[in-house]
């Protein structure tokens, strides 16, 4: 008989007062907490990687295609791709040159003629389609003839890109589209890896992103623009004057949040080295510690295995192990290069590569990452292959990849290594960075962006189930950030297994 | 009415070569966007564009390109726009979980106001309805923010009894207490009579996270010192007794005590709610850091 009080498996309480929200959690706690590891399940996973049928699951999508049902993503083409080809990477399996090729031809088929990327052919280009892309370029792409990396039209791109921006700094997903910090997100990482960023295409950018922070200390989708118009607009600044109080558009949301904050961290070079633009003006800010409190808020307790939930009183949902977890993993990241958070003691050398059976007790991370990993181990794998939001739901391309990612970005401390970063500044000459003015901004950009490495011998995972590390801006792996990234800075990057210490 | 369109010509949508992550349309579907698509390349504004449109979004609504088309031609051919919203509406009660339909529906607005008044009430049926199906749909949500925004309704009766219903529906719709911070944060300030209302509300059902956000999201907005609610926390969360009725009194007791005093509090969160362990670990850490 198991115990369920020793294992704190307690129901939500509902105050002896039941609604809409309780009931739901309720059906849904009962059916997570028969998944739970210590309940004996004759049809669960028992917490081992079902790696290969996940890989099967994949290997399908790519060659034979995805089912008629997925017509539901005819305007979201590179995602598919990128979801696909990203899942194998996360799951340590490389393509072979022959599909390699065939995914840069796939994608050059989505470039639009005045540049950025469609949801499919003869769509319009969109920001969300255009980061997919780029980072599904990182994967299958590269310098070579077939490599497809110079037949991405970056200028066209930029123009794309000027041509979305808002007076208050945010961007239009699309022509006559909405904004949203998902675009934001999206255009942010892809001009960081095609090093496209430059001070005009940025500027007023981060205070539009804090200005999306909620009460709740997440973030929602938007701000109105109409608040922040300046009385007094300066030829060629944005209009913006940002000690003027935008409300935020939206409720606190994990999706939306990761992708504000992740711009907002993709930003920290140009907020840090840039002054405002104008000297009255503060440097834009966001709560860290409102931000941090509900991302942790976000875990789900014992009876839901710890999965994250993207809203307040909503239910756990297996791809905000990514959107939540990993953003987590952005913070103690931050504060680990801010010297606020005590480094990880390595394990001894031996110990490190030997794969425990069991969990150690030892977890300094700022939530519980063994529970999230046990989330998506027992509740997230289906039996068929792929991974899902939650039993009983089907496996699809989207959770697959977001439930791998957290699980990745619960395994691993992927956080800025100074000394990396010292080695990647120097890549670059005095002469160079006199050369021209944005020069040294490219460098930052590049040296910080590189820098976020796995720490050594911190990595947490039991038995069979490691998966590779991602980075947590991009979700690439480094691998991938640094080859993209070292091309279009056209630096020569140093090794970095000489360099981490 | 039946339209013909054999002149136009089908584009294909992705399988001239060897693809990877192909999505295997059905044959219909591949007739239908491969001829939208050679209309859309033409430029062409007429009553069968339309017609096939429609058809077009409602085989996928998420399709932004054909939403732009069809801007394009409601425009062009000067169609009712009253009509195009009530269209609208239909597409939208289907489409849930949709981000265009909404974005598209503020631009239909935005052109009828160009030359004449549009009644924002006109726009409580469809969010309704579509609040009956999924009280918590974030676009809906979004969507009346907007539309207090656009119409100034941040003091309008309305609005503010639609959210009080939400909430007595279901008092954990953090949805609707994001509404109510909106309104209130922007509207007038009513600080004291908002802090009574969700104290009430904790006081029914002290275990919900929306209200107290709600709470310390309306102290921090009015800049109001936290200290005021230690006996109220002290009510729900009896630390000398023991007797916590909710984790969340007990973190705004440890807000409230710090740095000193909130040692033992949050070690007392540890054990109430054990999975964030770690987090009120850190919490304790950083005290420690600032003393």
């Amino acid at each position: 008989m198991v115990d369920l009080a020793a294992h704190n498996l307690r129901p939500t309480p509902t105050d002896g007062f039941p609604s809409p929200t309780s009931d739901l959690q309720i059906q849904t706690e009962n059916i997570l907490k028969a998944r739970h590891p210590s309940i004996p399940s004759d049809s669960g996973t028992s917490g081992v990687l079902q790696r290969n049928s996940h890989l099967q699951f994949l290997l399908r999508n790519l060659i034979q295609g995805f089912p008629a049902r997925y017509t539901s993503q005819d305007a979201s083409q590179p995602w598919l791709i990128f979801w696909t080809l990203q899942g194998f990477s996360v799951l340590g399996v490389s393509l072979d040159e022959r599909n390699k090729k065939r995914a840069v031809e796939t994608l050059l088929g989505l470039q639009h003629p005045q540049g950025g990327f469609c949801g499919g052919p003869g769509q319009a280009p969109h920001l969300l389609p255009t980061y997919a892309a780029i980072c599904a370029f990182a994967i299958a792409g590269g310098t070579g003839e077939d490599g497809g990396w110079e037949k991405i039209d970056r200028e066209g791109m930029y123009n794309f890109f000027m041509s979305l921006k808002q007076p208050d700094g945010s961007f239009l997903v699309s022509y006559d589209a909405e904004v949203d910090v998902r675009g934001i997100y999206c255009l942010l990482a892809a001009a960081t890896l095609l090093n496209i960023v430059t001070p005009e295409l940025v500027a007023g950018t981060p205070e539009f992103l804090a200005s999306c922070q909620t009460y709740e200390g997440g973030f929602g989708s938007a701000s109105f623009p109409g608040w922040a118009l300046n009385d007094d607009p300066t030829p060629g600044e944005p209009l913006i004057d940002p000690t003027s109080l935008r409300p935020s558009l939206g409720e606190a949301h994990g999706g939306y949040t990761f992708c504000a904050f992740a711009s907002w961290v993709l930003l920290l070079p140009y907020i840090n080295n840039y002054p405002t633009y104008r000297p009255s003006y503060p440097k834009p800010s966001i709560n860290m510690k409102s931000l941090l409190r509900w991302l942790t808020l976000m875990q789900g307790t014992e009876i839901e295995l710890g999965g994250f939930k993207g809203r307040t009183n909503k239910l756990v949902d297996g791809c905000y192990s990514w959107w939540v977890g990993g953003a987590v993993g952005i913070v103690e990241g931050l504060l680990a290069s801010d010297g606020k958070q005590s480094s990880h003691v390595p394990k001894a050398e031996a110990e490190k590569n030997e794969p425990e059976e069991a969990w150690d007790d030892v977890d300094d991370s700022l939530y519980n990452r063994q529970a999230l990993q046990e989330y998506i181990l027992y509740a997230g794998q289906h039996p068929a292959g792929g991974l899902v939001d939650k039993p009983p739901k089907n496996a699809d391309a989207y959770h697959t990849l977001y439930d791998l990612s957290g699980l990745s970005a619960a395994q691993h401390r992927v956080i800025p290594n100074e000394s990396r970063k010292k080695e990647l500044l120097a890549c670059w000459t005095e002469e160079e960075l006199s050369k021209d003015k944005i020069e040294p901004l490219r460098q930052e950009l590049f040296a910080f962006a590189l820098s976020w490495l796995e720490e050594e011998g911190t990595s947490k995972f039991t038995g069979s189930n490691r998966v590779n590390a991602t980075h947590p801006l991009f979700n690439l792996t480094v691998t991938h950030s640094e080859a993209m990234m070292a091309h279009f800075y056209n630096r020569k990057v140093p090794s970095r297994y000489k360099a981490s210490k | 009415m039946e339209y013909n369109y054999d002149d136009v010509g089908v584009e294909s949508l992705n399988d001239e070569t060897p693809q990877l992550c192909q999505i295997l349309y059905s044959d219909e579907y591949k007739r239908l966007m491969g001829t939208l698509l050679a209309m859309m390349k033409k430029k062409e504004y007429s009553e069968r564009a339309l017609a096939l449109v429609e058809r077009g979004i409602e085989k996928l609504a998420s399709h932004y390109t054909l939403w732009n088309y069809r801007y394009n031609i409601v425009v062009n051919l000067k169609k009712s726009l009253i009509e195009e919203l009530d269209w609208c509406e239909t597409i939208a009660l289907e489409n849930e979980k949709n981000y265009q339909i909404w974005n598209y529906r503020q631009m239909i607005i935005e052109k009828i106001i160009e030359s004449q008044a549009y009644p924002a009430h006109r726009e409580y049926p469809v969010m309704n309805a579509m609040l009956e199906e999924d009280l918590k749909n974030h676009h809906v949500w979004l969507y009346r923010k907007w539309l207090v925004e656009r119409f100034e309704l941040y003091q309008d009766a309305k609005e503010i009894e639609f959210v009080n219903k939400c909430i007595e529906i279901d008092i954990r719709n953090n949805s609707a207490w994001t509404h109510r911070f909106f309104l209130m944060s922007n509207g007038n300030p009513i600080f004291q009579e908002e802090v009574q209302y969700v104290k009430e509300k904790i006081g029914q059902i002290p275990q919900n996270p929306s209200s107290w956000n709600y709470l310390l999201g309306l102290y921090k907005h009015y800049h109001q010192p936290i200290e005021q609610l230690e006996p109220f926390c002290l009510e729900l969360a009896d630390i000398k007794a023991d007797k916590i009725k909710c984790s969340y009194a007990l973190e705004m007791l440890a807000r409230i005590y710090q740095p000193a005093k909130a040692v033992e509090v949050y070690k007392s969160l540890q054990h109430y709610d054990p999975i964030r362990t770690n987090y009120w670990n850190y919490k304790i850490t950083s005290l420690s850091s600032t003393l």
